[in-house]
């Protein structure tokens, strides 16, 4: 018997951990350790060839004490029931740490859209809703893209929603194209989000963000619209990261009198490769991938790969250093993360700083329900009100519980949780 | 009656036929024999059993003579009869057609063959090995002159015309010209001759570009009526300068002693070559070339032209040659004399190329340096049209009637690949590592490689390659740039991207509205969904490999819109990067067999490996830790860039750079894999199941452009072998390679061949054909 890695009994083991310090009752303990539904089903799809093949789906909602379940859709060939449920898991935790009014959910298909027409992952995307139409839409799970599925699948699954309900119901799916429903604001809402917790950490500590700095890792969305804003704020970005093709390698372009966004926007094709040539050349010292973990700066911003802080690298961080802002998923492992917590630094823990995008899309399904459609504007001030409501509740309780900020983001989204499904009377 | 009448009916005077023959008998008794042999041949077509029992009397067979004792069988020269039984036999024939045959059938049978003496001379200037070119040029001319009504000759002489003109211009190839003849007319090589440059006096051919393409051509047109999807095929307008021209330039300059190069050292010639570049360049063309290039320039205009090389050697079976020789764009512009100074120049080049050193090794290796070699060349119209300053193809590439990288089980070897970009072809055709084509199975072209947004993006075309008129060069601009400066004046744009609009691609752009103001990204997209470009590659590739018999690939361009496609060249399929064996050898002992495989192999060869790096599925599966499974890919990444560059492979099990669950598959990227020379996926069954592998998904472009070969192995299958205790049984170089590897051997083997048997390295075979793979020891 294989006694590997599993998702789930991981993100148990987390819960449990935060419901002992939250002292939580053993039924709420029982209710939220587990996921509320899970639908197992099959999907029969008659491929180019004639043949029919079956494929497995399944979607989790974890919780919607607290509203619909939100949460998206994956499409692998490695999907496994426990990864989904771990996944779903944390969706509901993510959802209650910024306070929006969702519960949890995920959804996946065993299959591998490589290995299938157009035409075939339409039908499962077909298929799929047909079997849980019922038991989704806007007032009860809203699913979204995910791992290896994208804008046209949603599209897909959303048309066969309305076929099915007879009427427009574009709330049912998030995540689609602006123009076919979806919201304005998505592609900056994930940088930007994060840098309004780090705005606000900036000043629990005493720290002017006029003249700030930070050190960023990647160049991809998050990084980009995060660097954006923070120059407005003010700050200096010092550096970002970025991978080469050419070299096979990520390297870190870095210029201590702060970065100018623009013409690294100028520099780097849509693929993500900076023109090495032309920053060298504009003063930009190209230094090894990793070095943007030991710039000496106020804020240090993973925005692109998991684990970039990890035991061989968290040494490297600066002692300047006050803020660590998690942009992408997972950025430090457990080991760092020890370190980084003996360091003092205040770290914005990843489901709370880069929940900017779930937050924009629970504003696309709002903006949908009543079919009238916010500004850009509008959508990122709402966005900031949202999350430094939830920041300061985290960081509230860190201050006033002395825990750890990661803790505090736990502690704070399963108690409300638990406090929903309470007050309901579930447990 | 008048011996002129065409009163056959015999009722008024004597009939025509025998008239004819009269005249015959008294003033051209060899074109009399040939019409009795003709009308002799017909009667044994008609199987009148007379003209047998008669020929048997007037020829008895050798064996009768050695019954009645007269001693010559069949080891002895048969005797010399006498004149007169000739004359017999004209006689006898003509005399038993009397009896079987109405006399208006002979008389029409003897017009239609009078009338084929006419065009007798073709046959016999054809049948010559050696005819000059200018002779055969003046032949195919007083043919072409010929009414239609006089070009009539009988099935049998028309192919035995065929077979001389195919055999003088292009090849003495047997299978080429059993390929060829069936779907050839004489006026097609008028066409050729009427385009080809060369001495009056000589003898050379077109090569075997020229003949690939010109083979395929021919085939393909006979297609049109019953496949729709064929009927715009086109081949670009084109030259032929004959393979002996370049002879006559060397003895015109002087320049024999280059001849003899080839027999140097490797550094000699390397040395030499740029040298003797130039000295072709500055030599004088001969007047006959010269003549000819002038005319050809004259009738491409100013159409930009590429000038591409066309050896004796290149394209056959077995020596693809392929990019060995040159081919050179020239834009074609500004004055006459400039252009035709830098055709001259491109076609000196050319020549130049063969004593390059880089095919003379080529030849070498392949015990071909002995050769003769000569060099036809093709002048070509280059397939595009004007945007701005710059002139190409709305896209172009390569197909293969073969695919030697499936992404999918579900694709088939036969149903081919083609790979596609912008622009002109140059960068399907050749490798750049850093930038891709669209790759696409015409039997399964809606299985795609790249499905997300990501894979879209990073997989996705950067650059193209396009003439620039204004500087006369070959330029490589970016992808983005042109569109946004060309927008929809680049035709089938609307075929070739999907935009990239907040973060999403679009795969199905509505419309070019408004095209420049938008994000794009080559995809191919609505090309491969909504058009009949794949079912023209399928029809192609199919129809071309089973009439050849062998697997080919082609190049093509597309001119103006989707239903245009040029055919710019065809020949044998090569596998992989160059010429490679993937012939499975026989009788290696059962010691030196590393594994075997059976099922979806896709060819190639890696040879001279020192290392396999295994990553053992049972130990993965156990490591309960995400930590130390992310640890194991990462030391895979520093073993990567240790062990030396292609001299290792690796071994894991299940899929190689999973994202999903790492447990699945060792979590590299493709930058921890790039220097291996093979990478495999071992699908041990697990809980009585086969897990699925990911057939290289995850980075499969990376590994086609990279030329790393993919291999899927089960070893729980039927005829397979895995030698899994080498593994275990042989010292672990994992810590001595990287000592903060600790408490990972395990998991992790690092096994060096050398060990396994001194003085050996590993050769991986892989046969797509026979789907059958081998890695054995070889010393």
């Amino acid at each position: 018997m294989s006694k590997g890695f599993d998702a789930f009994k991981m993100a148990q083991g987390q819960f449990d951990q935060v419901a002992e310090t939250l002292d939580l009752d053993p039924g709420s303990r029982a209710f939220l350790r587990e996921p509320m539904r899970e639908y197992h089903f099959t999907i029969p799809v008659h491929m180019d060839d004639g043949s029919v093949q079956v494929f497995r789906g399944f979607r989790v909602q974890h919780s919607d004490v607290r509203g619909p379940c939100k949460g998206g859709i994956r499409f692998h060939p490695d999907e496994t029931i426990n990864t989904v449920k771990a996944l779903a898991t944390w969706m509901t935790w993510k959802c209650a740490v910024v306070d929006i009014p969702l519960g949890g959910g995920k959804g996946g298909v065993i299959c591998d859209p490589h290995e299938l027409s157009m035409r075939e992952q339409e039908q499962i995307c077909r298929g799929w809703v047909r079997n849980v139409w019922r038991n989704i839409g806007p007032v009860q799970d809203i699913p979204a893209p995910d791992v290896m599925t994208t804008p046209q699948h949603m599209l897909w699954m959303m048309d066969e929603y309305e076929t099915l309900m007879g009427g427009k119901y574009p709330g049912v799916i998030t995540g689609k194209p602006v123009g076919s429903g979806g919201s304005l604001g998505r592609t900056e809402a994930t940088g930007y989000g994060a840098i309004y917790t780090v705005r606000e950490a900036l000043k629990r500590l005493g720290i002017d963000i006029k003249g700030a700095t930070m050190a960023c890792q990647g160049f991809g969305n998050v990084v980009q619209y995060a660097a954006e804003l923070f120059i407005q704020y003010g700050g200096k970005v010092l550096c970002i990261s970025c991978w080469d093709q050419k070299d096979m390698k990520a390297y870190t372009y870095r210029k201590m009198d702060g970065i100018d966004l623009e013409f690294i926007r100028t520099i780097t094709d849509r693929f993500g490769t900076l023109d090495a040539e032309k920053a060298i050349a504009a003063g930009y010292e190209q230094l090894p991938g990793d070095a943007w973990i030991e710039t000496e700066a106020d804020v240090l911003l993973p925005g692109a790969l998991e684990n970039q802080i990890n035991a061989d690298t968290v040494n490297g961080i600066h002692a300047k250093v006050k803020v660590l802002a998690e942009g992408a998923n997972g950025p430090t492992t457990p080991e760092a993360d020890a370190v980084i917590k003996e360091k003092g630094i205040f770290t914005i823990p990843d489901f709370l700083c880069n929940a900017g995008g779930v937050t924009c899309s629970y504003f696309e399904q709002v903006q949908n329900n009543m079919n009238y459609y916010w500004e850009k504007d509008e959508v990122l001030s709402k966005l900031d009100t949202k999350m430094t409501t939830a920041f300061h509740a985290v960081a509230d309780l860190a201050e006033s519980q002395s825990v750890y900020m990661r803790d505090a983001a736990y502690m704070i989204a399963i108690d409300r949780v638990a406090n929903a499904a309470r007050l309901r009377g579930l447990v | 009656m008048s011996p002129l009448s065409h009163d056959d009916t015999g009722t008024t005077g004597k009939p025509e036929w025998k008239i004819i023959l009269k005249l015959l008998s008294e003033t051209d008794s060899e074109l009399l024999s040939r019409l009795s042999r003709k009308m002799l041949n017909y009667l044994f077509r008609r199987k009148i059993v007379k003209i047998s029992t008669i020929m048997e009397e007037l020829l008895p067979r050798q064996i009768d003579a050695v019954e009645t004792g007269d001693m010559y069988g069949e080891n002895q020269p048969a005797p010399r009869i006498d004149y007169k039984v000739l004359e017999e036999i004209t006689t006898q024939v003509f005399r038993v057609a009397e009896e079987v045959l109405t006399p208006e059938e002979i008389t029409m049978a003897l017009h239609r063959w009078l009338r084929y003496e006419k065009i007798r001379f073709l046959s016999v200037t054809t049948g010559r090995r050696d005819v000059p070119l200018g002779k055969l040029r003046e032949a195919l001319d007083k043919y072409e002159m010929l009414p239609k009504r006089s070009k009539k000759m009988e099935a049998r002489d028309r192919e035995n015309i065929i077979v001389g003109l195919t055999r003088r211009l292009f090849t003495e190839d047997l299978n080429y010209i059993s390929t060829i003849r069936k779907h050839v007319s004489i006026d097609d090589f008028t066409h050729v001759i009427n385009h080809t440059i060369g001495p009056y006096n000589g003898n050379g051919k077109a090569g075997g570009k020229a003949a690939g393409l010109f083979r395929a051509e021919m085939i393909l047109n006979t297609y049109k009526k019953s496949h729709t999807v064929l009927r715009n095929l086109r081949v670009p307008k084109t030259w032929f300068i004959a393979s002996d021209a370049v002879l006559e330039f060397i003895s015109h300059n002087a320049l024999e002693e280059m001849m003899a190069i080839k027999y140097a050292q490797q550094g000699e010639i390397r040395q030499e070559y740029h040298l003797l570049e130039q000295v072709f360049k500055h030599s004088v063309m001969p007047y006959s070339v010269m003549v000819g290039l002038e005319h050809a320039l004259d009738y491409f205009g100013t159409i930009p032209i590429i000038v591409r090389s066309s050896s004796l050697l290149e394209d056959s079976t077995g020596a693809a040659f392929a990019g060995k020789y040159k081919s050179l764009f020239v834009a074609n512009q500004g004055s006459r004399q400039h252009r035709l100074d830098a055709l001259v120049d491109a076609v000196l080049e050319i020549y130049a190329s063969i004593f390059g050193p880089d095919p003379i090794e080529y030849r070498r290796e392949r015990g071909l340096l002995d050769f003769n070699e000569e060099m036809g060349i093709l002048i070509q119209e280059v397939v595009g049209s004007r945007i701005g300053k710059y002139f190409f193809p709305p896209f172009a590439g390569v197909a293969f009637s073969r695919n030697d990288y499936r992404w999918s089980p579900r694709i088939k070897s036969e149903d081919g690949i083609v790979r596609l970009v912008a622009g002109l072809g140059t960068r399907a055709v050749d490798r750049t590592g850093q930038d891709f084509p669209v790759l696409m199975s015409p039997g399964q072209p809606k299985l795609r490689i790249n499905v997300t947004t990501e894979e879209l993006i990073r997989y996705a075309q950067k650059n193209m390659d396009v003439l620039n008129l204004e500087k006369g060069c070959l330029e490589t601009v970016s992808t983005e740039k042109m569109i946004k400066e060309y927008g929809a004046k680049i035709p089938c744009l609307p075929y070739l991207v999907s935009l990239y609009e907040e973060g999403d691609i679009q795969l199905s752009p509505g419309s070019m509205l408004n095209i420049q103001k938008k994000d794009t990204i080559v995809t191919f997209h609505n090309l491969l969904e909504r058009s009949p470009v794949p079912l023209f590659f399928k029809t192609v590739l199919n129809i071309l490999e089973d009439e050849i018999g062998l697997p080919v690939d082609i190049e093509f361009a597309y001119g103006q819109d989707i239903h245009t496609p040029y055919l710019l060249q065809c020949r044998p399929q090569s596998v992989g990067s160059g010429n490679v064996d993937t012939t499975i050898p026989t009788g290696i002992a059962n010691d030196d067999v590393i594994f075997t495989a059976n099922k979806y192999i896709m060819s190639g060869a890696c040879h001279g490996i020192e290392y396999m790096v295994y990553v053992d599925g049972i130990e993965y599966d156990k490591v309960a830790n995400r930590e130390e499974l992310l640890e194991i890919g990462h030391t895979v990444g520093k073993l990567n860039q240790i062990l030396p560059h292609k001299k290792f492979i690796l071994i894991g099990p299940g899929r190689w750079g999973s994202k999903g669950d790492i447990k699945l598959g060792v979590h590299v990227g493709y930058s921890d894999i790039n220097n291996t020379a093979m990478l495999i996926e071992v699908a041990k069954m697990k809980k009585g199941q086969v897990p699925d592998l990911s057939f290289g998904t995850h980075f499969f472009q990376d590994l086609v452009e990279a030329d790393i070969r993919y291999l899927p192995l089960y070893p729980d299958d039927d005829g397979v072998i895995f030698r899994e205790e080498i593994f275990f049984n042989k010292r672990n170089y994992l810590t001595s390679l990287i000592s903060t590897a600790k408490g990972f051997e395990h998991v992790i083997k690092v096994i060096k061949i050398d060990d396994l048997l001194p003085g050996s390295s590993l050769s991986v075979i892989l046969n797509g054909d026979t789907d059958e793979a081998i890695a054995f020891l070889a010393k």
